[in-house]
Order: C-alpha cells, then sequence, then structure tokens
C-alpha cells in the first residue's frame, strides 16, 4: 500500500502545476491554461460589455451629447474586436483545452508549450490592442477594418494597434487550432472509434480545421494591410490598380467562417447538455456529426453575402444567396436533433439546461433573420441598417453567449469541486434572457424604420427614443444578469457546495474523473466501448493487448509526463508520446513575437527584426532534439512492457501531425496570396500593370528547377533511412541542403535585380510579395534540413531511429516549399503568358 | 493485389466518398464566383448563345461538372456502407455500429448526397431566372 501512494504522490508531483510568481510563466499543462484562457476571454467580455452600455447610453435619446462621434467610433470598433477576437473565440479556445483531454481519455493536449506560447501571444495580443488608450490612438475603422478608411491615408497609428494587436490574437488562435486537431486525432482513448466521439470533440475537431484556413487568411490579408500602410505597397490602394474590395473579399473569408468557428464549438456544448439532462443519448448522431462537417463547409462559402450591396455581378451573388440558405439545412438539423432528444424526456430543469432553451429559442430567431437577409432584395434594403444588428446579436449572442454561459454552470463542479447557486442562476438566466430580449428585438423595427448603424445619434423627428429607450434599459439589465453569474462564479469558487464527481450524471469521460479534476487527468486510460462510457462504463469490448497496455500505463510513468497514443481513424493503441514539463520558453518566445510586433508599430525596424531574431532562436532551442529525453525513455522500459514505440515516426507522431497542420496553415496562407494575385489580375486592364514588362523567367526557371528535383532525393533518401542506411540517407538529404541553398541563392538575385518598386503598383507589390514568400517558405525549410544535416553527421548509427523523425518532418516540410514554390513560380512567371 | 492494397484502395474511396460532394461545390462556387466575375467585367456578359449568355453556358459547365462528381461521391460512399454498414469495414474489431469506416461511409452519403443537392439548388437561377450580369 505504501509503495502505491509513493507512485501516486509521484505522478501527482511530475504532473503539479507550478505556482508561485514566476514559476506561473512556466507552466504548460493544460488545466492550469484553459483556466486562465477561460478568466481572460471573460475579463475582456466584462470590458467589452462595459464599451457596449456605453454606446447604449449614448443612444438611449436622440441628439444625446454623452458621447463625441470619435469616441462613438472608437467604442463600437472595439467592443466588436474585443467581443470576436479576445473573447468568444478565446474562451471556446481555452474551454476545449481544459475539457478535451478529460472528455476523450488523454493526459494533456498535444503540444503542451505550444498551449503555453498561444496563452501568452494571445494575452500580448490583447495589450497591445488596448495599450491604444495610453497614448489615445484606439482604433476606429470599425472591427472589419474595411479599406480605404484603415488605409494610412485615412488613420494613423491607431489602425496599426488594431492590425498588429489582432495579428497576435490571431496567431494564438493557429496554435489552438492545430492543438485542438492533433488532441483529438491522436489522443482519444482506445475503443474511442470516430462513430463514439462525443458530439462536443466533433465540434471541436472541425472548427480546428476550420480555423487552419479562416484565420490564416486574416492573418495573411493584416500583413498586405500593414505592409500597405508600412511599406507603402499597393495591394488595396485603387489609384495604383489595387483593390478595396479585394479587402472585403479577405476578411470575409474569414469573417464568415468566424461566425461558425464560435457557433459550432457552442453547438457541441449544447449537445453535451442536452443528452445528459434528457438522461438519453443524442437523437440522431450521424446527422449532428454531418450537419458539423457540413455547415464547416459551407460556411466557407457565405462571405460574399456580407457584399451584396458592393457592387458585385447578380450572377455571383445567386450562388452566395444559395448557400447562405442551405446553410439553414444543417443548422435545423441540429435544432431538430436537440428537440427530439428532449421531446418527451421529462428533462431536469437546471441551470445550463434553461440556457439551452434559451439558446433555442434566440437561435432560431436570429437563423430566421439570418435566411432574411441571405435573399438579395431583403439585404439591400436593411444592409448597415439596426436591423443586421439585432440579427447578428441574435446569432452571437443567442447562438454562441447563451451555449458558453450554460456551458460554465454545466462544467463549474467539474473544474472547480463546487456548485454554482441555484438561486442566482435562476436570476442570472432570467435577466439575461429578458435583458436580451429587451435590447435587441427593438432595433429589428428601428431597422426597417431606417436607423442606420455606426451613427453615434439620431435625429428626434425620426421617433425612435421610444426603441432606443426600451433597448438601453434593457443592455443594463443584460449586464446585471451576467454580471450576477459571474459573481457566483467568484463566491461558489469558495462558498459552493461540494458537487462530487458527476453531479449532472453527465455521459461523457470527464464524468469518471473527480471534481476538480488531477493534474494528469487519467491515472488509469479508460477503455472506450459505447458514446456514453460514463453511463455504460466497459471495457469487455476491448482486446487483450489493449487491456494489457491500458494496465500497465496505469499510473505510469510517474517521473515524467507522457500519454498514450492512439490510431486517428479506430483509436487502438500506437505509441507513448512524451510530454514536456514546465519551461520558460514559451513565454519569452512570445515576448519576443510581441517585441516584433510592437517594432513594426512604433516603426523601429531594428527592434522588429531584434524581435524577430529572439522569436527564431527560441524556436531553434525549443524544437532542437534534448539528449536527457531520448535517454529517459530507452532507459524507461515502457516499450518492453507494452510493446509499444517511445520514439513515434510518421504518422504515429503528433510532431509530425503538427508538421502537417503547419504546413496546411502556410498552404492557406499561399492561397490567399494567388487568390489576390489572380483578384486583381482579373480587373486590370494590363498587364502588368504600371509598363512594367513580363517577368524575366529564365533565372526563376532554373531556381525552381533546383527546387523541385531536390525533393525526390530527399524522399529517395528517406526511404534509405527506413532501410537503416546511413550514407544514402545523408546523400539524399545533403541534395536536398543543395537544391534548397541554391534557390534560396537565386531567389535573392532575382529579387535584388528586380528593375521596379513595390509601390510602384498593386502588381509590383504583388510580385514582390509573391517571390518573398517562397523565398521564406524554402529558408525556412532549407535551416530545418541544415539542422537535421548537423545531427544526422553527429548521432551515432545506432541512434538513427531516433532521428527518424525529425528527418521525416524535414522532408514533408520539404515537399511542401517546393510545391509552393512551384504554385507560386506558375503564377508570376508563367501565368501572364498564358492569360 | 495484396489485402494491404485493397485496404489502401478501399480507405482512398472512403475519404474520396465523405469529402468529394463538399470539395465539389468548394470548386463550383469558387470557379462560378470567377467566371462570374470575371465574365461581366470583359464583356462576356454581352454575348448570347441560345438564348442565355455566354457565361451562363460556362457556368452550367462547371455546374454539370461538379453535380457529377459529387454524384459519384455519394455512389461510392453509398457503395461503401451498403457493405461496411455488416461487416464494419476493413479490419474493424468493432460492431458496424460502432466502426470509423462504416460510420464515416454513412456521413459520406448524406453529405455528398446533401452537397449534390445544393450544387443543384444553387444552380437553377442561373438557368431559369438570372437573365443578365
Amino acid at each position: 500500500m505504501a509503495s502505491a501512494w509513493d507512485a501516486l504522490e509521484r505522478l501527482e508531483r511530475t504532473w503539479s502545476p507550478a505556482r508561485g510568481f514566476p514559476n506561473v510563466l512556466a507552466e504548460v499543462n493544460n488545466q492550469p491554461l484553459g483556466r486562465r484562457y477561460m478568466l481572460t476571454a471573460l475579463t475582456f467580455f466584462l470590458i467589452g460589455g462595459v464599451l457596449a452600455i456605453l454606446m447604449r447610453v449614448q443612444l438611449a435619446v436622440s441628439e444625446n451629447t454623452f458621447l463625441g462621434p470619435q469616441a462613438f467610433n472608437e467604442l463600437f470598433t472595439m467592443h466588436g474586436s474585443t467581443m470576436m477576437f479576445l473573447f468568444a473565440v478565446p474562451f471556446l479556445e481555452g474551454l476545449a483545452l481544459y475539457v478535451l483531454p478529460m472528455m476523450i481519455g488523454a493526459r494533456d493536449v498535444a503540444f503542451p508549450r505550444l498551449t503555453a506560447y498561444g496563452y501568452w501571444v494571445y494575452v500580448f495580443g490583447g495589450l497591445v490592442f488596448y495599450a491604444s488608450y495610453l497614448i489615445g490612438a484606439v482604433p476606429d475603422a470599425g472591427w472589419f477594418g474595411y479599406t480605404p478608411l484603415s488605409t494610412q491615408r485615412f488613420t494613423g497609428v491607431s489602425t496599426d494597434f488594431w492590425l498588429l494587436g489582432l495579428s497576435l490574437v490571431e496567431v494564438a488562435g493557429l496554435t489552438a487550432g492545430v492543438e485542438i486537431v492533433v488532441t483529438i486525432l491522436k489522443f482519444r482513448a482506445p475503443g474511442m472509434t470516430l462513430a463514439r466521439m462525443p458530439l462536443f470533440a466533433w465540434a471541436l475537431l472541425i472548427v480546428g480545421i476550420m480555423i487552419l484556413f479562416a484565420f490564416t487568411v486574416l492573418l495573411t490579408a493584416t500583413l498586405l494591410l500593414e505592409c500597405d500602410r508600412a511599406l507603402e505597397t499597393r495591394f488595396f490602394d485603387a489609384d495604383r490598380g489595387g483593390s478595396n474590395l479585394l479587402w472585403q473579399h479577405l476578411f470575409w473569408f474569414f469573417g464568415h467562417p468566424e461566425v461558425y468557428i464560435m457557433f459550432l464549438p457552442a453547438t457541441g456544448i449544447i449537445s453535451m447538455i442536452v443528452p445528459t439532462f434528457a438522461r438519453r443519448p443524442a437523437v440522431g448522431y450521424s446527422l449532428i456529426v454531418v450537419a458539423l462537417m457540413v455547415t464547416g463547409f459551407v460556411s466557407f462559402g457565405l462571405w460574399v453575402h456580407h457584399m451584396f450591396t458592393a457592387g458585385l455581378p447578380s450572377l455571383s451573388k445567386s450562388f452566395f444567396t444559395a448557400s447562405s440558405l442551405m446553410i439553414a439545412i444543417a443548422s435545423g438539423v441540429q435544432v431538430f436533433a436537440w428537440i427530439a432528444t428532449l421531446w418527451g424526456s421529462g428533462p431536469r430543469l437546471a441551470t445550463p439546461l434553461l440556457y439551452v432553451l434559451g439558446f433555442l429559442f434566440l437561435f432560431v430567431l436570429g437563423g430566421l433573420t439570418g435566411v432574411m437577409v441571405a435573399v438579395v432584395p431583403f439585404d439591400l434594403q436593411v444592409h448597415d441598417s439596426y436591423f443586421i444588428v439585432a440579427h447578428f446579436h441574435y446569432v452571437l449572442i443567442g447562438g454562441v453567449l447563451f451555449p458558453i454561459l450554460g456551458g460554465i454552470c454545466y462544467w463549474y463542479p467539474k473544474v472547480t469541486g463546487r456548485l454554482l447557486s441555484r438561486r442566482l442562476g435562476l436570476w442570472s438566466w432570467g435577466l439575461t434572457f429578458l435583458g436580451f430580449n429587451a435590447t435587441f428585438f427593438p432595433m429589428h423595427i428601428m431597422g426597417f424604420l431606417g436607423l442606420p448603424r455606426r451613427v453615434y445619434t439620431y435625429q428626434r423627428d425620426l421617433q425612435l427614443d421610444g426603441y432606443n429607450l426600451v433597448s438601453t434599459a434593457g443592455a443594463f439589465v443584460l449586464g446585471l444578469g451576467s454580471l450576477l453569474l459571474l459573481i457566483d462564479v467568484v463566491i461558489s469558487r469558495r462558498r459552493g457546495r461540494l458537487a462530487g464527481d458527476s453531479p449532472w450524471g453527465g455521459d461523457s469521460l470527464e464524468w469518471t474523473v473527480t471534481s476538480p479534476p488531477p493534474p494528469y487527468t487519467h491515472h488509469t486510460f479508460p477503455i472506450v466501448a459505447s458514446r456514453t462510457p460514463a453511463w455504460a462504463p466497459s471495457d469487455d469490448a476491448a482486446d487483450e493487448r489493449t487491456k494489457r497496455i491500458v494496465e500497465e500505463l496505469a499510473g505510469e510513468p510517474r517521473d515524467w509526463r507522457a500519454t498514450l497514443v492512439t490510431d486517428a481513424v479506430d483509436a487502438s493503441p500506437q505509441a507513448i508520446q512524451y510530454l514536456p514539463g514546465s519551461t520558460y520558453l514559451p513565454f519569452w518566445t512570445a515576448v519576443a513575437s510581441m517585441t516584433a510586433a510592437i517594432g513594426i508599430l512604433s516603426r523601429a525596424y531594428i527592434l522588429s527584426a531584434f524581435g524577430g531574431a529572439a522569436t527564431i532562436i527560441a524556436l531553434v532551442l525549443w524544437l532542437r532534439p534534448k539528449q536527457r529525453i531520448v535517454r529517459l525513455l530507452r532507459r524507461s522500459g515502457l516499450a518492453e512492457r507494452t510493446g509499444l514505440t517511445v520514439f513515434p515516426t510518421g504518422t504515429l507522431s503528433t510532431a509530425w501531425w503538427g508538421t502537417l497542420g503547419l504546413t496546411t496553415i502556410a498552404g492557406s496562407s499561399v492561397g490567399a496570396l494567388l487568390y489576390s494575385y489572380f483578384y486583381i489580375r482579373l480587373f486590370s486592364e494590363q498587364w502588368p500593370q504600371g509598363g512594367i514588362g513580363l517577368p524575366d523567367w529564365r533565372l526563376a526557371t532554373l531556381a525552381i528547377g533546383l527546387l523541385t528535383t531536390s525533393v525526390p532525393a530527399v524522399g529517395w533518401g528517406l526511404r534509405q533511412l527506413r532501410r537503416g542506411r546511413r550514407w544514402p540517407t545523408k546523400a539524399g538529404f545533403s541534395a536536398g541542403l543543395v537544391g534548397g541553398g541554391a534557390y534560396v541563392v537565386l531567389q535573392l538575385v532575382e529579387l535584388s535585380r528586380l528593375g521596379f518598386s513595390p509601390s510602384e503598383s498593386a502588381y509590383a507589390s504583388l510580385f514582390y510579395v509573391l517571390n518573398v514568400a517562397a523565398l521564406l517558405l524554402a529558408a525556412t525549410g532549407w535551416a530545418l534540413h541544415l539542422a537535421v544535416q548537423i545531427r544526422l553527421w553527429r548521432i551515432a548509427d545506432e541512434a538513427l531511429p531516433e532521428a527518424t523523425l525529425q528527418l521525416e518532418i524535414a522532408a514533408l516540410y520539404w515537399t511542401f516549399a517546393a510545391a509552393a514554390g512551384l504554385a507560386l513560380y506558375a503564377t508570376l512567371y508563367l501565368s501572364p503568358r498564358i492569360l | 493485389m495484396t489485402a494491404h492494397d485493397r485496404t489502401g484502395i478501399e480507405q482512398r474511396r472512403l475519404w474520396f466518398g465523405l469529402l468529394g460532394g463538399g470539395i465539389a461545390w468548394t470548386g463550383q462556387l469558387i470557379a462560378a464566383s470567377f467566371i462570374s466575375e470575371w465574365g461581366c467585367f470583359s464583356g462576356l456578359g454581352d454575348r448570347h448563345v441560345g438564348g442565355l449568355m455566354m457565361i451562363t453556358w460556362l457556368l452550367i459547365g462547371v455546374s454539370l461538372a461538379m453535380a457529377a462528381l459529387a454524384a459519384v461521391a455519394t455512389v461510392v460512399a453509398a457503395r461503401l456502407h451498403a457493405r461496411w454498414r455488416t461487416d464494419g469495414g476493413p479490419g474493424s474489431v468493432d460492431s458496424p455500429y460502432d466502426s470509423s469506416e462504416a460510420f464515416l461511409a454513412k456521413a459520406g452519403v448524406i453529405a455528398s448526397g446533401l452537397f449534390l443537392f445544393i450544387i443543384v439548388a444553387q444552380s437553377i437561377p442561373i438557368v431559369f431566372f438570372l437573365r443578365g450580369c
């Protein structure tokens, strides 16, 4: 017994979060970081809420002078940006990071240090954003930052605060996207096939993939706009061949999926709460999963419905109208499935379920007005009116905030071990529901009566004072309702009733661990045999191998962090993944990233270069293989006891999947650049613009030829590695190094001898930026190759298998860099000669 | 052909069945968006053949091709599902109800079928209602 206690204590010590300052800066475990994400997001929610109330005070009566037009512009910009970028998405990411490992039977998320980096970058992004108040240059161009309003000609440094703060937050979002996808695919408990995965995890998987595409496009767009502002490129300068509509296309290509990036996890929350309180499995599980998939896909095809008044051809608009109507089918399927689950079940009306019922009512209303605004003639009438404000608040507050508040009530006992107050919960729900409807329902009518949005006041003879006053009073009630819940959250932390492990009797795995959960989450990896594992725990269905592995890993390893890796599709055990412990590296990498952003903000490019260099150095320190860990894994004996590898390679390794995520992000960015090129090309009478001649193809062709021919050589080297042949491996990878090096040098020569500057025209800007993108992608790959080459030459033959993963990653990235380089080459050098 | 090869082919069919409809819809939307904007900007909207604009014919062509792709994906998913709903899929140890392969095949039938419907629905206005840019 003593040794069992000792083992448990060692396991606990290994996973326990660091306490006290500065140790908290080094924490990488998902539980404290998930909590921090949620608390930080709730802080931004409070700030955003105060900004909204200030706006409502201004609009309470006509011709009010409480705020001036400039302050009002700043408030609606900061309110929208805060709620969209700093509250809703980060909160859901934090919830995902906290709950996911518990729910799918893992001990942590796939990349703990990346989680920590993402959190700090998010905090710093928010701070940069709000630092604008300190120097009185608050962003005022709207949360969508339309050009030309957001260009240097019309706004000063305020828009730089917006762009750079946002860029950091987007990077945080991307890290969470990769984290969520890889965790779900590789860390599911044995037996948790895709057909048994909790619906919340399904929603998050789809959202994680969406983030990789959508956030990257916005990140690319914000960088292009910052280039226009700081470096005088011409992407959005109509006088020099650029296009303001291009910004709208890029922004809304992100902006509409963004709505679903918030909404789908919210539906995932609903899909967890409803079966729990209906005490029966979700009706239409397969249909809900398909609805999530279809929504994820179709959400990328709706962006133009934000641009119906921008003068696009009717033909084009008709396709987007149809897509916008079709997404209602997918959403409707989910709504009917939840109603069917509740129907006749005699559900227990606890606070989380009340929020679900509120959600159903409000979201259906918001969805119906969404179908209305998808119809072009109707949209032309109500565009930029308060009808739109009402519509999207019904969707976002009804469809996202209500599930979030319900989720807080639902998982709070798990996080803290204590229940929220039922009485305060009822008051909070009632006030929030009433306040919300009082605030936003009159806005439909005001919109119909012609009140435009984003104006700081209105004339008395419009006779809208009554509606506005009700709306403002409602905003205070809504604020009070939300505040009550937050007060309850604080008070119940110490004074709430003890919750027990499963206060609601939920059906998923998080309810099988203690409340609050131990830092290692699962002492013994669960074996899943149904969609409701907490209701029907059974390992009878598992094969002997799985049972033996789970038994061997019960409370193991004790002295280092690790989790079980399973197959992405059928969740059979594949490997044991080492997970890093506390380290300051993510924090300092985030500080370096912020320094680079501040350098651009203050036009101190040396500071920016210093921040960039420091980020790269920190990343090198972060990623370099550590012999100490290799020795630890070799000596552990876990491989022999379980029959699983402790040096996973290829698709068994989370690092391989992470690299795939990285290449998806980089590929999306290249896609956004190519879209920008062809969009501007489409509307240019003359190409290349401004009298610039066709690009000289000879040097570029030689460069791309060298780059692409090095890919088969690297692939051959990889095959030799798998056969254990050291020298042919070195030869193959050396060919990649030479080919890549030559490409980088030739690209630099090409850029240095261009006879035009990027400021001349949009074409010139595109030519430079696309070439620089190809150069950066190849240079990164080359640096990666150099690092693995050095390792390859230094390690002993018997250590070759342990270096396999690095070589596979280098090869995977190299293939991507060459493909991207080829696409960019074909666009820049071949397409002008053909199209 | 070895059992391993057969499994590989079936896996590729499965993913095609699951994602083919969505990819076809994406292709139709992006192509239609570019064709409409480029056609209307370049003056192609003024040229008519058989009572319809040249652009409309192009859009019909793209839509038919993408509808065909989505239809093939639906059929592929349906055939896999018909087989796997009894045995759970290649190498599956789970019951057909819980096997990932059988589940994804079923999801493919519904998803690709729905995308086929969306493609057809999106094409109706250009053929029957919209007569100009």
